[in-house]
């Protein structure tokens, strides 16, 4: 696959598969990342449709990195990714927008519940917080633009929606989000030996449970 | 063993190393010193293993205790270090022996934002996805003592200065291109030459926020996602530049112009409020 080659520092190669978000593509990109091995290189971060690589400048050249690269022959995996089951309690205080979405798509509570929780979203890469993952393939029937004023306070755990993106919040932040539920799922785990539960290339499907079932609650 | 007690913890008191890898691509922030030169320098002056965590101190207001003899060494910004030994001045990049009970005072910003203060063997605290350094929710506090490791090489090497910091806040940072550059007319690269960046009073170990009056406007204005890393200048909407710093985020949405060469990145870790930059396309 064609890729624009950047040497924006002297320790740092950013591999550019074009500036688009498209699920082939993505799964090159992480393919091609996890092939990488070679003593050289520190770090290795996959984003939607950009490679960034760490590396030590005294161990190797541009120019041998990019042989390197060019070498590879990352196979893509037929099989689809592990599927990770999100517990949401939709709606009341814990999704305080819920109902907006709906109004706004002129449909009921419920429904936006149902489309939400049906399909099966592809983690495309992770960023922004720690854990916090970038997911594709929201129905278009549920989208909502963000808020005009932003919440100083978003609780960790809640579940939003923001234009045709939804995600969930990892840790409280500020943000614009519209919040359609919460869950108890730990996005970031950093007690654990493996801090992150989730991956690029997983899948995350959610799952309505009611209030009662939240033990946390 | 407990061999250090903070005091005061001034503005911002944080333990740093080299920071924290293989763990960006969940979202992860790098962390680590912020003037990676004079970190990497008092570790050597001690004779410490290379990336021995240190305590990194944020302009003056810092206090602390010693609870036993030990070896130190200050690098980085002049902060005024003052051991209360009849308050003798210490000198930056020398090893300094403190004795039980004496305590280091950080009383005036001189130059510069960051000072790096090392003991002899390093800090101990919990290694966490195998790094020390503290995360930008965390901090040092006053009364937290700090343990020291035992692992010194014993053999000091080289010197340190700190002539790359300017008492006037005045500076030249050399840059690249960065990945997003032909989003930008090269009309502006030429401007840039001339224009004079100041920090603004938005500056953390996230990230530098600059003000500057000329204007400078991507072609488009939102792209992908992608992974940035310290050094990156991002370039919002409004115009006003960001320089990406340690505990930044990895990845972000606006244009990258230009990236900040890494043997720079020790003067963007001492820049403060106030500070006037010129870029040099390299």
């Amino acid at each position: 696959m064609h890729y624009k080659v950047f040497n924006p520092a002297e320790n740092y190669i950013l591999l550019d598969f074009g500036n688009k978000i498209d699920e082939k593509l993505n799964k090159y990109v992480i393919a091609l990342a996890e092939c990488i091995k070679h003593k050289a290189i520190i770090e290795i971060i996959p984003a939607y449709s950009n490679l960034l690589i760490e590396y030590d400048s005294n161990e190797i050249g541009v120019k041998a990195l990019k042989t390197y690269l060019k070498r590879l022959r990352p196979v893509i995996s037929e099989t689809q990714g592990k599927i990770i089951e999100i517990p949401v309690v939709y709606g009341g205080e814990y999704g305080p927008d819920l109902s907006f979405v709906a109004r706004r798509n002129g449909i009921s509570e419920e429904e936006v519940i149902s489309l939400h929780s049906s399909i099966i979203y592809r983690v495309y890469m992770l960023g922004f917080l720690p854990g916090f993952c970038y997911l594709g393939g929201m129905d278009s029937r549920i989208s909502c633009e963000r808020l005009e004023m932003p919440r100083l306070k978003i609780p960790k755990g809640s579940v939003g929606i923001a234009g045709m993106q939804t995600g969930i919040y990892p840790e409280a932040s500020p943000g614009g989000w519209r919040l359609i539920g919460r869950t108890a799922f730990e996005l970031f785990r950093p007690q654990e030996i493996e801090p992150f539960p989730i991956h690029a290339g997983d899948n995350v499907k959610f799952t309505p449970i009611s209030r009662e079932d939240a033990k946390w609650i | 063993m407990d061999m250090i007690k903070i005091i005061l913890p001034g503005i911002y008191s944080s333990i740093q190393d080299n920071g924290r890898r293989g763990y960006r691509k969940f979202g992860m922030p790098l962390s680590g010193a912020m003037d990676p030169y004079a970190f990497r320098r008092g570790n050597l002056i001690l004779g410490n293993k290379p990336g021995s965590a240190a305590v990194e101190i944020t302009g003056h207001g810092f206090e602390c205790e010693f609870q036993g003899d030990a070896k130190i060494c200050v690098t980085g910004a002049d902060l005024g270090v003052e051991l209360k030994r009849g308050n003798k001045k210490i000198n930056l990049g020398k090893i300094i022996s403190v004795k039980k009970g004496e305590r280091l005072n950080f009383t005036r910003t001189v130059c510069g934002l960051r000072a790096y203060m090392h003991i002899a063997g390093g800090i101990d605290s919990a290694v966490r996805m195998g790094s020390r350094s503290m995360q930008r929710s965390e901090k040092l506090n006053a009364g937290d003592k700090l343990g020291v490791l035992e692992n010194s090489t014993g053999l000091s090497r080289g010197y340190y200065s700190n002539s790359y910091i300017e008492e006037s806040g005045d500076y030249i940072l050399r840059v690249r291109k960065g990945p997003d550059a032909n989003l930008f007319p090269d009309k502006y690269l030429k401007q840039l030459k001339k224009a004079v960046f100041t920090v603004s009073s938005y500056h953390d170990r996230m990230g530098i926020r600059l003000d500057h009056s000329i204007k400078i406007e991507p072609v488009v204005k939102s792209i992908v996602t992608k992974p940035v890393f310290p050094g990156c200048i991002q370039m919002p909407g409004n115009g006003s530049p960001i320089i990406i710093m340690n505990d930044g985020q990895t990845t972000g949405g606006y244009p990258i112009w230009v990236v900040i060469e890494k043997e720079d990145l020790r003067i963007a870790g001492q820049l403060k409020s106030g500070d006037n930059i010129k870029f040099l396309h390299v």
